[in-house]
């Protein structure tokens, strides 16, 4: 694993769908103020220039607090935002015209369902891998069953980049993915849903850092 | 680069396959200006089509744009970026690469002379005419509001909108730089025609 691994520990996927409880804004607060490690910002759709000014927003409080920002699909909005970087799935830009675009020093993830998909994403010269979806989950409509944990595992045992879990992880199964050997965890509905986004926050921080002390 | 002044813009209901069927047609007959407006796609496979797109283009030194991603225009090294009024202000994309063109959408006065001010090199008004893929852009502008807006600009207006041979001349009389369109392109079985009659309205202007 590379040792400037920006990718470590609460990985928090502010989405817009479904629709948070909170401005977007004041949930990424919460979520700094809960100790997240890092953030990646989702919109499918158009970016109205209300929601550009709410990327920039959130660029600038990473910045200050020094945690990535990631953006989803999006490499116009991370290049004229300065983000941290693009997060991209299976069906957005190919990594390596995303790494042309964005040069070397950003941060390019790249989700993966199969252990295939992650070596290839591995090779293509993405910085990390986002693994899943590993449990159920009700955000994104799914074709797919889970790939669980023997299949998170695996992953985490032949890549060298590091492994972010993604997909219905919560307080109660996080311990186990952390087991799995990955790098980083990341979060939907469990803090965007959230009554108490800074509490769910702290809590799966907790675990986590318990998991990796 | 140069953009000459008939637009063919893509059908948002075609495929790929269709699309790159009906751009191949056109360009072989004339059309130097091809705008891809895709709001469905994936971005894979929207920058797939792009670069294929792109190919197309280049043979025929024609100007290529893409609406709404500027990542994929710059991916495919496209000559420019079509954005719609609600989309990021042209300001933002000729801070992040100057030689791009850029052309904004507009559905009033009031959006196209903030398009100028914002930094667009052209504006694509309308719909000036009734027609069925401009439904959602409310009651046509008429082409009184084009001459508003034809005077008010100093940069190129392209008319866009139901227009048909015989009011693509009085689009041109109005004062717009060029003619955009969709249906025409689509619905043509005889694409040379097409492509000549409008010509020939624009190069009388």
């Amino acid at each position: 694993m590379r040792t400037n691994n920006r990718m470590q520990g609460l990985h928090l996927v502010l989405s817009t769908e479904p629709k948070p409880h909170l401005p977007i804004v004041e949930l990424a607060l919460a979520a700094i103020d809960g100790k997240v490690d890092s953030i990646q910002f989702r919109h499918k759709g158009d970016y109205s220039r209300e929601l550009f000014a709410i990327v920039l927003d959130l660029v600038k409080i990473c910045k200050q607090v020094n945690i990535p920002l990631v953006i989803n699909d999006r490499l116009d909005i991370a290049l004229a935002t300065n983000a941290s970087g693009v997060h991209l799935g299976q069906t957005d830009l190919p990594l390596s015209v995303a790494r042309k675009l964005l040069g070397a020093d950003k941060l390019i993830g790249a989700t993966a369902s199969t252990l295939e998909q992650a070596k290839r994403a591995e090779m293509e010269g993405a910085d990390y891998v986002g693994f899943g979806h590993i449990f159920p989950t009700q955000t994104k409509i799914k074709t797919t069953p889970p790939v669980g944990l023997v299949a998170l595992r695996e992953v985490c045992q032949q890549l060298n980049i590091p492994v972010v879990a993604i997909g219905g992880i919560d307080a109660k199964n996080v311990d186990e993915v952390c087991q799995a050997g990955v790098s980083g965890v990341a979060i939907v509905s469990a803090i965007c849903a959230s009554p108490t986004p800074r509490a769910a926050t702290a809590t799966l921080k907790s675990i986590i850092q318990d998991n990796f002390q | 680069m140069h953009m000459p002044p008939l637009m063919l813009i893509t059908d948002n209901a075609a495929n790929s396959q269709q699309i790159i069927s009906v751009v191949t047609n056109a360009c072989e007959n004339g059309v130097r200006t091809v705008q891809l407006r895709q709001k469905n796609m994936h971005a894979r496979e929207l920058w797939q089509l792009a670069n294929k797109l792109r190919q197309l283009t280049a043979e025929y030194r024609a100007f290529l744009t893409i609406n709404g991603r500027l990542d994929i225009a710059l991916a495919v090294n496209a000559d420019g970026v079509h954005l719609s009024e609600k989309d990021l202000s042209p300001q933002v994309v000729k801070k992040l690469k100057p030689s791009l063109t850029v052309g904004v959408s507009t559905h009033s006065v009031e959006s196209a002379l903030r398009a100028q001010q914002e930094g667009a090199d052209y504006v694509v008004f309308g719909p000036i005419f009734e027609t069925p893929s401009k439904i959602a852009f409310g009651p046509p502008q008429g082409i009184s509001r084009l001459e508003m807006v034809t005077q008010l600009l100093s940069i190129p207006v392209i008319a866009v909108g139901g227009i048909s041979f015989e009011q693509a001349a009085a689009c041109l009389a109005a004062g717009a730089y060029g003619i955009a369109a969709i249906g025409a392109f689509v619905q043509t079985n005889d694409m040379r025609a097409t492509v000549n009659t409008f010509q020939k309205e624009l190069d009388a202007y």
